[in-house]
């Protein structure tokens, strides 16, 4: 029983999610049951492709071999290594998978780990990127530490693959962890730039990655560049949606952790994937993510017009989240929402915590200040005077 | 003593001679055979099964030449960058900025191969792999090799009660062949002379060019 106890006290604190975490870590129907709840479209490419390949009965994803868990942040030490031609070395302890359930404070440190460690995504243009400092400022690529701990690059990592060589990913970190702060997007990295920069030098004629800019990417994969703005991750935990395009339908934390495993398993071409503990203990940790910054209390006149105005969407009791808006009820560009691989024809109503400090804003990253969003025009709803803007503009530097 | 005549003599007699005859007719049919049509001497008993682990159709947005050729064969619109040089690994000088780096990847499909039979199975290799466009409509592709889970060649031997992860490279299609929303079954036969079994995998896709 006293083992049972945490388990039991987890299970009644968990309230979105009925299911348990032993029901994620341990039982793949349980997670196949999971992500047919959250495909709601599952003729899309996107649907099908996971639906014919996550927690079958009989094969697919779940024997793949499991990555090694052992990956350290990039040094400048090692870029120097790769640009010499010599190969990278590694010596770490693998990322641990054998938590027990209760432990939450160990599962958002593991998750923490997972977010600056695990590599998302291996490919050829990050080692190459590896190896040339010269490019790092014009991407954005931050060298943070000091000299004494060691200089690394954020969100590179080395990884020893599941051959035993070790190779340069990402991690989250790299889009979501700007100013030393996990979870903020990094509105100056252009990968964009940096997957053109590598075509250029491999003498590759490719017109995609041209349109991404600066705090862009775009990760449709469907031949079209219609690149979106890098979120924050503070409203991830009030969704109900996952992707611009609210293709993923968010049940409880579960969900969240198969929409991070799938991902692990394509950037690493279906060749292994990441133990559960992983992907449950980084989906405790992105809902524990805030905006950094405390706010002064709201004036409840400019709560007021707020709640008038802008709540029938942006919902108070769900991180000012809502649900989805129909793209073409919007005046903004369609072509992520209707993209032939995941599109919904829709657009989520995204969270607005730690919204003034966002900027640019829309889905695209279009517009470039807030006062610029409302003074334009919002893409939904009826026109508003500018005391109203100037009200909105003071409530929403309070979340 | 007297000794009786067993009876139904005569319908003895007459069934020995018409399974006579029988026995002539198969045996002058067996020997005007072709060669090719004797079916082989059994093998003892092996069987083996086969589970589909993942797969995808490769990347070839940066070296369609490496690719199937073209089904279409359009040049234009999407097909713009396939037209492009390649950018493998091996069209770079050495002492060129190239630097090795490619982002080709072949086709692939893993395979979990088990020997369920009682008899080991040694020249276990890829008899057929090809590519399901339609309702009947296939292509062969080629096979490029055969490999375990440390990525060695695989020796193609396999005792009864195993199994082994194989990943099967091959060449995919033309990247200007398969739409965006499009994803392609293979069709896979494996075994030896004498042993076959076949897998139908779901859907393969591209290699995805962004974390997604």
């Amino acid at each position: 029983m006293r083992r049972l106890f945490p388990l039991l006290l987890l299970l009644a604190c968990e309230g979105q999610d009925a299911r348990s975490p032993r029901g994620y870590l341990d039982d793949p129907s349980v997670r196949r049951a999971e992500l047919e709840a959250a495909l709601w479209l599952p003729e899309l490419r996107y649907s099908r492709g996971l639906l014919s390949n996550y927690a079958l009965e009989n094969g697919g994803w779940e024997l793949l071999p499991e990555m090694s868990g052992e990956s350290a942040p990039l040094t400048l030490a090692d870029a120097e290594r790769l640009a010499a031609g010599a190969p990278l070395t590694l010596d770490v302890e693998p990322l641990p998978t054998d938590l027990e359930p209760g432990e939450t404070e160990d599962w958002i440190a593991l998750g923490q780990q997972v977010f600056e460690r695990l590599p998302m995504r291996y490919d050829p243009y990050l080692t190459w990127l590896a190896t040339r400092p010269d490019v790092w400022d014009a991407v954005g690529l931050p060298v943070e530490g000091d000299a004494a701990s060691g200089l690394t690059v954020r969100g590179l990592v080395k990884y020893r693959d599941n051959r035993g060589a070790v190779q340069v990913g990402i991690a989250c970190a790299l889009c979501h962890g700007a100013q030393n702060t996990p979870g903020r997007g990094d509105r100056r990295l252009d990968l964009g730039l940096a997957r053109q920069l590598f075509n250029e030098a491999n003498h590759i004629d490719s017109t995609l990655f041209t349109e991404w800019g600066p705090g862009r990417v775009d990760v449709s994969e469907d031949g079209v560049d219609a690149p979106l703005a890098i979120p924050d991750l503070w409203g991830v935990r009030h969704s109900s949606w996952l992707n611009s395009s609210g293709v993923i339908r968010v049940s409880g934390p579960a969900t969240l952790a198969i929409r991070f495993e799938t991902q692990y398993i394509k950037g690493h071409r279906m060749g292994s994937r990441p133990a559960h503990a992983w992907t449950w203990a980084l989906a405790q940790f992105v809902n524990t993510l805030e905006p950094p910054t405390q706010r002064r209390a709201a004036d409840p006149a400019d709560a007021q017009v707020f709640d008038v105005r802008c709540a029938g969407c942006h919902d108070p009791d769900r991180g000012f989240a809502g649900e989805l808006v129909p793209a073409d009820a919007l005046l903004t560009d369609p072509r992520a929402a209707n993209s032939p691989t995941r599109g919904t024809g829709h657009y989520k109503v995204p969270s607005l915590l730690g919204v003034a400090d966002a900027a640019p804003y829309l889905h695209d990253g279009r517009v470039p200040s807030l006062d610029a969003l409302l003074r334009e025009g919002h893409p939904f709803g009826d026109p508003i005077d500018s005391a109203e803007q100037a009200a909105l503009l003071r409530f929403l530097d309070t979340l | 003593m007297t000794t009786n005549p067993p009876k139904f003599t005569k319908e003895i007699n007459m069934l020995t001679r018409l399974l006579t005859v029988l026995a002539l007719v198969s045996l002058t049919a067996a020997c005007e055979r072709d060669a090719d049509e004797v079916e082989p001497p059994p093998q003892g008993n092996q069987s083996l099964e086969l589970a589909y682990i993942s797969g995808h159709l490769g990347a070839y947005w940066d070296c369609p030449d490496e690719a199937m050729p073209a089904r279409a064969g359009q040049v234009d619109g999407a097909a713009r960058q396939a037209d492009a040089p390649g950018a493998i690994a091996g069209d770079c000088a050495e002492d060129s900025d190239c630097g090795g780096f490619s982002s080709c990847q072949p086709a692939e499909v893993r395979v979990r191969v088990t020997n369920d039979g009682e008899d080991a199975v040694d020249a276990l290799t890829v008899k057929q792999l090809q590519l399901v466009w339609g309702e009947g409509d296939l292509s062969n592709n080629d096979v490029i090799g055969l490999f375990d889970a440390d990525d060695e060649a695989f020796d193609g031997v396999l005792q009864p009660g195993d199994s082994v992860d194989l990943r099967i490279e091959f060449r995919g299609p033309h990247p200007t062949d398969v739409d965006w929303d499009q994803g392609l079954p293979a069709q896979i036969e494996m075994g030896q002379e004498n042993l076959s079994e076949e897998l139908l995998t779901p859907e393969l896709q591209m290699v995805p060019q962004v974390a997604t």
